[in-house]
C-alpha cells in the first residue's frame, strides 16, 4: 500500500550547509500491516515520518524519490491534494501529546473537526459520530471527555483524544511518532493495549516510530532499524529479536531492561550501552555510519557504505559482516 | 464574579490616587484662574481676593480637595470658573464626542489589523508579509501630528471630508439617513487619523503572536489531520494568541485615547480635548481634574473590557 | 555482600523524617482555598556512598521531595538531617557548606545551561559563586571536572548548544561535581535520553559514586533504569512512600499492588526474545 523508493531529505538550516537526514530509503508497508521504526533520537525517524505526510519544515531544501501511497505519487501531489489526504487516508500522531491539543477548543469538537475537513457532514452529525469513537476508545466517562478543554485531562486521556483525532476518518495508515514516551508507565501499557484493540478493529496499517524495541515488540509485526538516516535492517519483529544481524540492532537489544532468568532479577553493576554517540548531522561520514561505534568493525568499513543485502524471509541488512 | 468585584475596588482606589495626584500637579502650577484679573486695573485687588475666597482658592490644600470631594460626591465634579457651572454637565456633553471618536477608531483599527495580521503572518518571510512590514513600519515612523496635518491638507486640497467639527450647520434639519452620514463624513478624518496611527502597532503585535503560534505543535498536528488553513488560522491559530492581544487591546484603548485628545484639538472635534486645553491654559483647575479623571475612566474601562473578554476566550483562566 | 554490611552499620549521611508539604490551592481571591497534599509523613535514611531510588508517577510529589532536600523549597513540617545536622534550622554559618556538600542534577539540562557561556564556564561558574580559586585554577578544577564525566577538553571552549543531549547532561553532570559536593539529588537526571545513553550514563554515575565517595538520591519514573544504579528503591505515590526496601527484594518479592503493576508495566522483549 505504502511504497517508499530511494527517499532522501536534506536540511539547509540557516547560515549552515546542507545534510542529509533521511538518505536512500527504501521499504514499503502492506495494508494492516503494523511495522515498527527503530532507533536513537538524531537518526531521522521523525523526518522520514513527515516527509511521507508532507509537512516538512520549510529548511528542508531537497526531498527526492518517490513514495507511492497505493497509486498515487505523494511527492507530485499539490497542497489541496495533499489537505485531502493528511488525516483522511495518511494521519499522524505527534510526539507529545501535551501540546498537539488547541488548548482552547473542546476536545469533542476539536476531533470533529478532523471530520468536518474531509466530509461535508453538519455539525451535529460529527459530533455524535465523535461520540461513539469516544466510547469505542475505552474512555470511562466519555461525556466529560467530549467537553473537557485539554489542560483538564490527564497525560493518558489526552492521548486518547489525540488517537481519536487520527483514527476518527478511518484512514489507511496511521503514524505515531513515540506515542508513549512522554506519558507515566502505568499509562504507556494502557495506551500500548488500545493501538492493538485499534489494530485489530479498524484494520489500518501503522508506522510506529520508537526508540525502545521492548515497546515496538509489544504493537509491530515487522522492525525497520534506522540509524544516520538509513535503514541497516529490516526483519519481522520475532527474527530480530531472537536473532539480531546488524551490530547497532544487538547493541540496542543489550540496553533493554530484563528480569534475567525464570524472572529473578540480578542486579547488573556495569550496563551494556552502545559507546559514542550517534553522527550529529553536520559529522563527515566515511564508509559505514557505525563504524566509530562498532564492536565488530573491520578493515572495509571505512573503506565504503555497506549495501543492502537480502537475506531469507525478507529480511536485510546492511553491513559487511553478512557481505555488504 | 468576585474577581469583577475586586476590579471594581480597585478602580475605586485607583481613581482616588489619580484625583490627588492631579490635584496636588495643578496646585504645583503657579499662577490661577484669577491671577490674569490681577493685572487688570480696571479690577480691584480686594475683588479679585473676594472672587478668590468665594471659590475657596485662598483654602489650604487638603480643605479644597475635600471641599470638592464633597461636589463629587454631589454628582458636580467641582466647578468651572470660566463656564460658571458645575463641572459634569460640561465634560459629560464633550466625553460622548470622544468616546464615539475613540471606540469607532478602536474598532475599526482592530478590524483592519487582525485579518492583516493573521494573513501576513501565514505568509512569514514571503513578497505580502515583506510589503505589509514595511508600509507599517514607515507609518509607525511618521508622528501622529504629521499624520492630522497631511490628512487635513488632503482633506481642503480635495474637500471631500469637511476639515472640522461634529457635524453640519444644517445637521438639526436632516432625516435619519442624513444625519448618520454628516456624521461619518466629519468623524472620518480624526478615525483616520487615529487608526492609521495605532494600526502598525496593533499589526505587528498580532503578527508576531500569530507567527509564534503558528510554530506551535498543535498547529503542526491540526495541519497534519487536513484542517483547511483558513480554519487553521482563524479557528485555532487566533483564538490561541488571543490572550496577549487582548491585554495589548486594553492598553490600545489608552494609547488611542491619548492620541485622540490630540487628533481633537488638530481637527476642532468637539471632544474632551480642546476642553481640556482651553481649561489648563485658563487655569480652570477643577475642569483640568474633572477631564483627567474622566480620561482615567475610559482606560481603566478599557482594560476591565479587556479582562473581561479575556476570561471570556481562555477556558484555563475561566476554569480556575 | 560488601554492600549489605555497609548498610547496615553506617550512619546515614541523610536522614529524612515525617516530611510534608502542602500547598494552598485555588486562585488568590478565592475565599475557599484548598490543601494539596504533596508530601506527607515521608520518611527515609540514605547511608554514604549509597543510591537510593525514589520512583513514583507524574504527581507523586517526587519532585518536590527533591526541591525540599535541595532547599529550594520549605517544607510544611518535618526533619531533614545531614550529617547530623538538621538541615531546616541550620545556623547561616554552615549555609554555605551545605550548598557545596548538596546538588541538583535535573532533567533537560538544555534550559538550565546558559548558551552564551562556553561549556568550561558553564562549568566553573558555581566556583565563581562560591568565590573560589583564581580564574586559571577555576579552568583548570573545570577541565577535571568535565574530563571525570567524559567529556573531552578539547570541548571546552564549545557551545553547549554544540552538544548532543546526552552529552549535555555530562556537561550538568560535571558542573555538579565541580564543587566537590558528597550528595547528588539527580531529578529525572536521564529521562528523555535514548536507552544506549542512558546506560553509558547509569554506568558513568556509578563509576564516579565508587571513586568519589558520592551519595545519590535517584528520583525517577523509570523502574528499569532505577533497577540498575539504587542500592534501596522507595515507591512513591499520592506523596507518601508506599514500599521501600533492597532493589532486589524489590524486583524479587514486590509487596504492593501498585509496585507490581509498575514492574509489570516495565517493556520488556518478553516472549519474543
Amino acid at each position: 500500500m505504502l511504497q517508499v523508493r530511494g527517499l532522501t531529505v536534506r536540511y539547509r538550516p540557516e547560515g549552515r550547509a546542507e545534510v542529509a537526514a533521511v538518505n536512500q530509503v527504501d521499504f514499503s508497508i502492506a495494508s494492516g500491516e503494523a511495522v515498527g521504526l527503530l532507533g536513537e533520537s538524531g537518526c531521522g525517524k521523525t523526518t522520514l515520518a513527515l516527509s511521507l505526510l508532507r509537512l516538512l519544515p520549510a529548511t528542508a531544501c531537497e526531498v527526492r524519490g518517490s513514495i507511492f501511497f497505493g497509486k498515487t505519487e505523494l511527492l507530485g501531489l499539490g497542497e489541496s491534494e495533499l489537505r485531502r489526504l493528511r488525516g483522511a487516508k495518511i494521519s499522524m500522531i505527534f510526539q507529545e501529546p501535551e501540546i498537539s491539543l488547541n488548548p482552547v477548543m473542546r476536545v469533542g469538537e476539536q476531533i470533529a473537526e478532523v471530520i468536518r475537513a474531509h466530509h461535508p457532514k453538519g455539525r451535529q452529525q460529527c459530533l455524535d459520530e465523535v461520540r461513539a469513537l469516544l466510547d469505542q476508545l475505552g474512555f470511562s466517562d466519555a461525556h466529560r471527555i467530549f467537553n473537557a478543554y485539554p489542560h483538564q485531562l490527564s497525560g493518558g486521556q489526552r492521548q486518547r483524544a489525540v488517537i481519536a483525532q487520527a483514527i476518527v476518518c478511518k484512514p489507511s495508515l496511521v503514524i505515531a511518532d513515540e506515542p508513549t514516551t512522554a506519558l507515566d508507565p502505568t499509562v504507556q501499557s494502557e495506551i500500548l493495549a488500545l493501538f492493538n484493540d485499534l489494530k485489530a478493529r479498524f484494520q489500518t496499517a501503522f508506522l510506529f516510530i520508537s526508540h525502545s524495541p521492548a515497546i515496538l515488540a509489544k504493537v509491530v509485526d515487522r522492525i525497520l532499524v534506522m540509524y544516520a538516516g538509513r535503514i541497516v535492517e529490516e526483519a519481522e519483529t520475532t527474527q530480530i529479536l531472537r536473532h539480531p544481524l546488524h551490530p547497532y540492532t544487538v547493541g540496542l537489544l543489550r540496553c533493554v531492561f530484563e528480569l534475567g532468568d525464570e524472572g529473578a532479577f540480578r542486579p547488573r553493576r556495569v550496563l551494556p550501552s552502545i559507546p559514542g554517540n550517534p553522527p550529529g548531522p553536520t559529522d563527515l561520514i566515511h564508509g559505514c555510519p557505525f563504524e566509530p561505534r562498532c564492536p565488530e568493525r573491520m578493515e572495509d568499513c571505512t573503506a565504503r557504505e555497506p549495501r543492502e543485502v537480502k537475506l531469507e524471509d525478507s529480511r536485510g541488512v546492511r553491513c559487511f559482516k553478512y557481505g555488504g | 464574579m468576585r474577581y469583577f468585584f475586586r476590579r471594581l475596588i480597585h478602580t475605586m482606589f485607583l481613581l482616588l490616587g489619580v484625583s490627588v495626584l492631579s490635584f496636588l500637579f495643578v496646585a504645583l502650577a503657579p499662577g490661577d484662574y484669577f491671577e490674569e484679573m490681577r493685572l487688570n486695573p480696571q479690577i480691584s485687588q480686594a475683588t479679585v481676593a473676594a472672587m478668590r475666597s468665594k471659590y475657596g482658592l485662598d483654602q489650604p490644600l487638603p480643605k479644597r480637595y475635600f471641599r470638592w470631594m464633597q461636589s463629587v460626591l454631589r454628582g458636580e465634579l467641582g466647578f468651572s470658573f470660566s463656564y460658571d457651572t458645575p463641572v459634569r454637565p460640561l465634560l459629560v456633553a464633550r466625553a460622548k464626542n470622544t468616546l464615539l471618536l475613540t471606540a469607532t477608531a478602536a474598532l475599526l483599527s482592530w478590524l483592519v489589523a487582525i485579518p492583516l495580521g493573521v494573513w501576513s503572518s501565514s505568509r512569514k518571510a514571503k513578497w505580502l508579509d515583506r510589503v505589509l512590514t514595511l508600509g507599517t513600519t514607515t507609518l509607525l515612523a511618521i508622528p501622529d501630528l504629521m499624520l492630522a496635518l497631511v490628512l487635513l491638507l488632503i482633506a481642503l486640497r480635495t474637500g471631500w471630508f469637511p476639515t472640522g467639527g461634529l457635524h453640519d450647520i444644517r445637521f438639526s434639519r436632516l432625516n435619519a439617513w442624513g444625519k448618520v452620514e454628516d456624521t461619518v463624513a466629519h468623524i472620518f478624518l480624526p478615525v483616520m487619523c487615529l487608526v492609521l496611527g495605532s494600526l502598525p502597532i496593533l499589526f505587528r503585535h498580532i503578527r508576531s503572536a500569530l507567527v509564534e503560534v503558528l510554530d506551535s505543535p498543535f498547529i503542526r498536528s491540526a495541519r497534519g489531520h487536513g484542517i483547511p488553513e483558513g480554519r487553521v488560522l482563524f479557528l485555532y491559530a487566533l483564538p490561541a494568541a488571543a490572550n496577549p492581544l487582548i491585554s495589548l487591546f486594553g492598553f490600545s484603548v489608552g494609547t488611542l485615547l491619548s492620541a485622540s485628545l490630540l487628533v481633537e484639538v488638530l481637527m476642532s472635534w468637539p471632544g474632551i480635548g480642546p476642553l481640556l486645553v482651553e481649561a489648563i491654559l485658563a487655569r480652570d483647575i477643577y475642569l483640568v481634574i474633572g477631564a483627567v479623571m474622566f480620561s482615567t475612566l475610559f482606560l481603566v474601562g478599557g482594560n476591565l473590557l479587556a479582562d473581561l473578554l479575556l476570561y471570556l476566550a481562555d477556558p484555563r483562566i475561566r476554569m480556575e | 555482600m560488601v554492600a549489605d554490611i555497609k548498610l547496615q552499620t553506617e550512619e546515614p549521611l541523610v536522614r529524612v523524617r515525617g516530611l510534608s508539604k502542602r500547598y494552598a490551592q485555588g486562585h488568590w481571591f478565592a475565599r475557599k482555598k484548598y490543601l494539596i497534599e504533596a508530601l506527607s509523613g515521608v520518611e527515609f535514611s540514605i547511608r554514604p556512598r549509597s543510591t537510593l531510588a525514589v520512583v513514583g508517577e507524574s504527581g507523586a510529589g517526587k519532585s518536590t521531595l527533591a526541591r525540599c532536600l535541595a532547599r529550594l523549597e520549605e517544607p510544611s513540617s518535618g526533619e531533614i538531617w545531614y550529617e547530623g545536622k538538621s538541615l531546616l534550622d541550620l545556623p547561616s554559618k554552615d549555609r554555605l557548606w551545605v550548598r557545596r556538600q548538596i546538588q541538583l542534577v535535573f532533567q533537560d539540562p538544555t534550559s538550565a545551561l546558559n548558551p552564551r557561556l562556553s561549556a568550561v564556564e558553564i562549568v566553573a561558574e558555581p566556583l565563581v559563586i562560591h568565590g573560589e580559586g583564581s580564574k586559571v585554577d577555576r579552568r583548570e578544577r573545570a577541565l577535571t571536572a568535565m574530563e571525570q564525566t567524559g567529556l573531552s577538553p578539547q570541548w571546552g571552549d564549545k557551545s553547549p548548544l554544540e552538544f548532543s543531549g546526552g552529552q549535555r547532561q555530562r556537561l550538568a553532570l560535571a558542573r555538579a561535581l565541580v564543587l566537590g559536593p558528597k550528595f547528588l539529588i539527580l531529578d529525572e537526571a536521564l529521562a528523555g535520553l535514548d536507552l544506549s545513553i542512558q546506560a553509558q550514563m547509569v554506568n558513568l554515575l556509578l563509576d564516579i559514586q565508587a571513586t568519589q565517595a558520592l551519595t545519590y538520591l535517584y528520583i525517577s519514573h523509570d523502574l528499569a533504569l532505577v533497577s540498575n544504579i539504587a542500592d534501596e528503591v522507595a515507591v512513591m505515590r499520592e506523596g507518601t512512600i508506599i514500599e521501600r526496601c533492597r532493589t532486589s527484594e524489590l524486583f524479587n518479592n514486590p509487596r504492593h499492588l501498585y509496585t507490581q503493576q509498575l514492574i509489570a508495566s516495565i517493556p520488556r522483549l518478553g516472549s519474543h526474545a
